[in-house]
């Protein structure tokens, strides 16, 4: 989002909070035809933007869980993939630190924990949380006075109810349906997966070039979140070299071959590489085989759904 | 449906806007890619009607809202809210079958299409020129 964008929006966002300060409101919603709900406000609403949502809090509350605190403070800082019990203490062990620089030395309080915070406002309100309920706890006040929401997140809630409509265990346990001591993390065993193709790929030089672009799970997270949803291999290899920069060399007069500058934050050298389309191409087929791989059984399903649809198709009839 | 621009003859200047025509052709691309997401959506929203209409009936007071896959509450309230979340989410799953009882449905439209005919155990699309055998395809086994 460009700068003059962002200004706007948190100008719109503060402007209605400020209207709204201290006063109950109610979010009017709508629901679509799966029944998902949304809201019908624009800005300032709880499903928007971090800093929207960091400044609701929930009109009643019962009381405070100061380990939910810490986690959803581990979570706005970016810890998220650590067990909760890691969370837990990563909040415990640095909370004084983060608390004492943004009372006291904002500036290193910015540096040090609010630019690298995944939802900087979020981070911000659940900090100021944890703060009253120490200060309320030491002198016997209200607890009931922190409101602040706490959000968890499916881990990959597609893949989630996709592997119980299977019955898939092994995807299950990926997506922390099933419980494990550590918790699973499907992006992260996609990615290894894809290495360990490349790793045995017959062609050397494809091999060596591939293996230079750092392949983890956020490099692959959004394509792998389509998949499921049926995306073609096509559309998927496309976001994954849209990461990429693109540029065109002229091999005679009418022919011009398309090659893919990869940016040096993406390299595991910290250098730019270069692919062509060919092997841009082929890191997608890789990717897309390697993840079909991995969740079969959906993959069967998503089968089954494309052979109904062409049936479908021949009847000139809609699915209802 | 299918794009028309328009622009605004009053207004020289003006930029053309975008419109959908709806069209009598149904856009099977458009089924086929969003047919998976839209099933996987409502069953995301089911969770959370079903979790709603549990916390009703259990007469239960908790501060929630929803952003589609993410739940939040207020801390003191979280714990039982994660715990109604798995219980509905198992429920939706292990007291029905989703998957069979979408494939019967979908089959049964098939087979009652007035275009469609039985002769022994295939089913045939009655084409002006030639009948066209159907393959209905089987539900992948689950367990």
């Amino acid at each position: 989002m460009s700068h003059d964008s962002k200004f706007w929006l948190y100008r719109n966002i503060l402007n209605l909070a400020r209207l709204y300060k201290n006063n109950v409101l109610y979010v009017p919603c709508f629901m679509d035809f799966r029944g998902r709900v949304y809201p019908m406000v624009s800005y300032l609403n709880y499903q928007a933007s971090d800093i929207a949502r960091s400044l609701f809090c929930f009109k009643n509350s019962t009381g405070v869980d100061i380990n939910y605190l810490y986690i959803y403070l581990a979570n706005a800082y970016g810890k998220n993939r650590l067990t909760r019990a890691s969370r837990i203490k990563w909040a415990k062990d640095n909370y004084a630190d983060i608390y004492n620089l943004y009372i006291n030395k904002p500036g290193e309080f910015k540096d040090k924990y609010l630019v690298n915070s995944a939802e900087p406002a979020q981070f911000v309100s659940c900090l100021l949380s944890i703060a009253k309920y120490n200060i309320n706890s030491k002198h016997q006040l209200d607890l009931n006075s922190i409101r602040t929401p706490v959000l968890f997140d499916a881990t990959c809630s597609g893949m989630q109810h996709l592997s119980a409509l299977t019955c898939d265990m092994e995807i299950a346990t990926y997506v922390n349906i099933i419980a494990g001591d550590e918790p699973e993390d499907f992006y992260r065993k996609c990615a290894e997966a894809v290495i360990e193709v490349i790793k045995k790929h017959d062609d050397h030089d494809l091999r060596s070039k591939l293996l230079s672009i750092r392949i983890d799970r956020k490099f692959i997270k959004q394509s792998v979140m389509t998949i499921p949803y049926n995306v073609k291999l096509e559309s998927m290899t496309k976001q994954l070299t849209d990461k990429f920069e693109t540029f065109y060399v002229e091999v005679s007069k009418d022919t011009k071959k398309l090659y893919f500058k990869i940016p040096a934050a993406l390299t595991v050298d910290n250098k730019e590489h270069i692919l062509t389309g060919r092997e841009a191409g082929l890191l997608g087929s890789i990717v897309y085989k390697t993840v079909l791989s991995i969740i079969k059984p959906v993959n069967d399903y998503r089968n089954y759904i494309s052979k109904i649809i062409k049936i479908f198709k021949l009847l000139n009839k809609p699915i209802f | 449906m299918v794009s028309k621009q328009l622009k605004n003859s009053l207004l020289k200047n003006s930029k053309p806007i975008t419109v959908a025509i709806p069209t009598e052709q149904y856009d099977y691309a458009a089924i086929e890619r969003g047919l998976m997401a839209n099933l996987i959506h409502s069953l995301d929203s089911s969770n959370i009607h079903m979790l709603v209409k549990k916390i009703i009936d259990d007469k239960l007071e908790l501060n929630l809202y929803t952003i589609h896959d993410c739940f939040a509450s207020t801390s003191g309230e979280m714990a039982i809210i994660e715990k109604l979340i798995r219980e509905v989410f198992a429920n939706i799953y292990f007291s029905k079958d989703y998957v069979s009882r979408l494939d019967s449905i979908i089959t049964a439209q098939i087979k009652e299409d007035e275009n469609v005919y039985q002769k022994g155990d295939k089913f045939f699309f009655k084409n002006n020129s030639k009948p066209i055998e159907l393959d209905i395809p089987k539900l992948p086994s689950y367990n």
